[in-house]
C-alpha cells in the first residue's frame, strides 16, 4: 500500500499526497511488471495499488517483462518468458490483458524467450526480442500470424518502433548493436555498432532520432533514423549505469533509468546533454520508466525496493514511493479519461 | 632539507604515480596480461577448493584447473599491482567467461560442482573486495552477492534467475570503479580493445612454440571471448568465426597458418568497423 509506513511517513504522505492533488489534474494509470511475482500491478498514482493481475501461479518459472499498450489504450501487451534464457520454453509468449477488466483475452506464442516487445503506431504489428535465439519477430496482432523473424545482435533486448511505422530497432546486450528491420518490405535492414551493452532503444516523437542506452558504456547513443548511424554519444557518467528509457511526448526530455545506480538521468534532448541527475529518494534499481502524457510525471519499476517512484518534472524531484510487486521490471504509463 | 621518511614517501609517490592508471582509464591497456595471471591465480586456488568438494563431473572443472596453472606461471614477479589493478581482477573474477557468473549460471541449472565452484571464487573476491574497499554501498552488493550462495552446498532452490550474479556482480564492478575511479572494462573502449587483444594474439605469435606460447594464446582467448567475440560475430562474422576457431579457452596454441589467418581477421575487422580510427 502506498505510504504504508505510516509512523515514519505520516508527514511525508499528507505532502505529498497535497502535491499529487495538484500535480495529477489528468489520470495516469500504472502497469508494472513483477517478474518474480509472474504479475502485473495496476496502479492509480493518486490513490496507489488498484490491483494485481495474476500471469501465472508460478511465480520464480515464469517471468513477465517488457510490456506496451495498444494506441486505442484498451489492452496491454506483456512478454512472458522463463528464467532459462537459452531455452525454449511453452511459457515463451505475448499476452493481451484488457485494461477495463485486467483479463487475459489473448495469447500469442512467440519462442525464444521475448524479453521487450513493441506495437506499431497503427496497433496491426506487435514485435518482439526474442533473447534465447538471438531474433526478432513480427506478429500480426489481428490474426496473430507472425510477419517474419529476423537476426539481431546477441541477447537482443531492448525494441521499438519508429513513429510512421516504417523502422523497428532491436538492441543486442551482448554485441553492443542495434539492428534495424525494414517493419514493411519485412527486412533487415542492417546492424549498427552503439555503447556497451545496449539495454533499451526508443525513437523521439518525431521520428528524427533515436536514443539507445548502453548500460555498461554508460552512454546513450543517439542515432540518425534517416542514415541508421549513430551521430552522437552522451555521456551519463563512467559510474552510471542506463538501462530502460522513454522520450517525452514533446521529444525533449529523455528519462534514462539507472539500474544499479538507482537514479534517474534527464537528458535535454536539444542540447543532447545530461541535464539533472535525481537521486533522492529513489527506490532502488530502477529498470523501468514511464513517463505520463503531459509530461508532468515520471515513474520507475524499482526492481530491488519492489515499488515506484513518482517523479514531479516540474521540481526533478521524487515526491512519492507506491508499493509494486517483486521484481518491478517495466513500466508502462496509460491515459485514464 | 628531506629527511629518509620524505623520501620514502616520494618514492612510493612515484611509483604508485607510475602504475596507476589515469583517472577513467582501464588497466587492462597497461597491463591485461599481469591482471589475468593474478586473477588466475586466485581462481585455480578457488576452484582446487571445489575440486576437494566434488564427487563427480570433475573433467571440466580439471581443465580449467590447469589452464589456471598454465597462465599463473607466467612471471609477473617484477609487476606490483596498485588498488586500480587490484580491483580489475576483481572483474575478471566475476564477469569473465572463467569466473564467477559463468559457474554461477551453470549452478543454476542444476551442476553441483559448479556450485562449489562458484562458492569457492565467490570467498576469494570476498576478500579482495574488502582489501580494495570499505564503501557500505559496495559491501551491501558484494553482500547481496553472498546471499545467492548462503548453504556449503547447492540449495535445493536457487535464484529462479540463472543470470543472476551476473547482474549483481556488473552492480559489484561499477560500485568498485566508483571507489577507485578508474574504467574496469576493457571493451567499454571498443576500439582500443581491438588493439589490446590484437597485441595479446601477436605476443603470442611472436613467441616460438612451447609452453609459453600457449599460456600467452589462452590470455588472448580468454580476453577475445569475453570482449569482442559478440559484437564482432554480428558485424564481420567470418572473420569473427576464423579468430574464434583459435580462441578457446583451454588448451590452445597458434601455429604459424593461425596466426596468419588471426591477423588477415584482425585487418579486416579493423578496417570495416574502424576505418577512421574510432567507433
Amino acid at each position: 500500500m502506498r505510504c504504508a509506513n505510516v509512523l515514519i511517513s505520516m508527514a511525508l504522505c499528507l505532502t505529498v499526497v497535497g502535491r499529487a492533488d495538484v500535480g495529477f489534474a489528468e489520470s495516469d494509470r500504472l502497469f508494472v511488471s513483477n517478474e518474480y511475482g509472474a504479475n502485473i500491478s495496476v496502479i492509480d498514482p493518486k490513490t496507489g495499488p488498484i490491483k494485481d493481475i495474476q500471469i501465472s501461479g508460478r511465480p520464480g518459472d515464469v517471468r513477465p517483462r517488457g510490456m506496451a499498450i495498444s494506441p486505442d489504450g484498451k489492452t496491454v501487451y506483456v512478454a512472458v518468458s522463463d528464467f532459462l534464457p537459452d531455452a525454449e520454453n511453452i511459457e515463451d509468449a505475448i499476452v493481451a490483458i484488457d485494461v477495463q477488466s485486467g483479463e487475459i483475452t489473448r495469447k500469442y506464442r512467440a519462442g525464444g524467450n521475448p524479453e521487450r516487445i513493441a506495437i506499431s503506431p497503427d496497433g496491426t504489428q506487435i514485435w518482439a526480442a526474442l533473447e534465447a535465439v538471438a531474433l526478432a519477430v513480427g506478429i500480426d496482432t489481428e490474426t496473430g500470424q507472425e510477419l517474419g523473424r529476423f537476426a539481431t545482435g546477441v541477447e537482443p533486448e531492448g525494441i521499438d518502433i519508429s513513429p510512421d511505422g516504417n523502422f523497428v530497432y532491436v538492441t543486442g546486450e551482448t554485441s553492443h548493436t542495434v539492428s534495424v528491420i525494414d517493419a514493411k518490405s519485412l527486412s533487415l535492414v542492417t546492424h549498427m555498432l552503439v555503447g556497451n551493452r545496449p539495454r533499451d532503444v526508443a525513437f523521439a516523437p518525431d521520428g528524427k532520432f533515436a536514443y539507445a542506452s548502453a548500460e555498461i558504456g554508460g552512454t546513450v547513443s543517439v542515432i540518425d533514423v534517416s542514415q541508421h548511424r549513430v551521430i552522437n554519444t552522451i555521456s551519463l557518467g563512467l559510474d552510471s549505469r542506463p538501462v530502460e528509457l522513454v522520450v517525452s511526448g514533446d521529444g525533449a526530455s529523455i528519462y534514462v533509468a539507472g539500474g544499479g545506480t538507482s537514479a534517474i538521468y534527464v537528458i535535454d534532448a536539444s542540447t543532447q546533454k545530461v541535464a539533472h541527475v535525481i537521486k533522492e529518494r529513489m527506490g532502488r534499481r530502477p529498470w523501468g520508466v514511464g513517463v505520463s502524457k503531459d509530461g508532468g510525471r515520471v515513474y520507475s519499476a524499482n526492481g530491488l525496493s519492489d515499488s515506484v517512484s513518482v517523479i514531479d518534472t516540474g521540481c526533478m524531484c521524487v515526491t512519492d514511493q507506491i508499493k509494486a510487486g517483486r521484481g518491478a521490471h517495466s513500466i508502462e504509463v496509460s491515459h485514464v479519461e | 632539507m628531506l629527511n629518509k621518511l620524505s623520501l620514502s614517501i616520494i618514492a612510493v609517490g612515484s611509483l604508485f604515480a607510475t602504475l596507476a592508471p589515469a583517472k577513467g582509464q582501464t588497466p587492462f591497456y597497461d597491463a591485461p596480461r599481469e591482471i589475468l595471471v593474478i586473477a588466475s591465480g586466485a581462481l585455480h586456488d578457488a576452484r582446487v577448493r571445489a575440486l576437494g568438494q566434488a564427487e563427480d563431473d570433475v573433467e571440466d572443472l580439471r581443465d580449467l584447473i590447469a589452464a589456471d596453472k598454465r597462465r599463473m606461471a607466467l612471471n609477473a614477479a617484477d609487476f606490483t599491482p596498485d588498488i586500480v589493478t587490484q580491483a580489475a581482477v576483481v572483474a575478471v573474477m566475476l564477469l569473465s567467461e572463467i569466473g564467477l557468473s559463468e559457474a554461477y549460471e551453470e549452478a543454476a541449472e542444476g551442476e553441483e560442482t559448479a556450485y562449489f565452484q562458484a562458492k569457492s571464487i565467490l570467498t576469494e573476491i570476498d576478500v579482495r573486495v574488502r582489501a580494495i574497499t570499505s564503501n557500505p554501498d559496495t559491501l551491501m552488493i558484494l553482500n547481496e552477492l553472498s546471499a545467492l550462495m548462503p548453504s556449503p552446498t547447492r540449495p535445493s532452490r536457487m535464484d529462479p534467475d540463472p543470470e543472476a550474479a551476473e547482474a549483481i556482480g556488473q552492480s559489484l564492478v561499477g560500485a568498485l570503479e566508483r571507489d577507485v575511479a578508474a574504467d574496469l572494462y576493457l571493451g567499454r573502449d571498443l576500439v582500443r580493445a581491438t588493439h589490446v587483444i590484437q597485441t595479446l594474439f601477436q605476443d603470442a605469435c611472436d613467441l616460438p612454440a612451447g609452453a609459453t606460447r600457449v599460456q600467452y594464446s589462452e590470455i588472448a582467448a580468454v580476453y577475445f571471448q569475453d570482449t569482442l567475440q559478440a559484437p564482432f560475430s554480428v558485424m564481420v562474422s567470418n572473420a569473427t568465426e576464423t579468430i574464434a576457431a583459435h580462441s578457446a579457452l583451454v588448451g590452445q596454441d597458434l601455429d604459424l597458418d593461425a596466426c596468419s589467418a588471426i591477423s588477415v581477421a584482425f585487418d579486416t575487422i579493423i578496417t570495416t568497423l574502424f576505418p577512421k580510427g574510432a567507433l
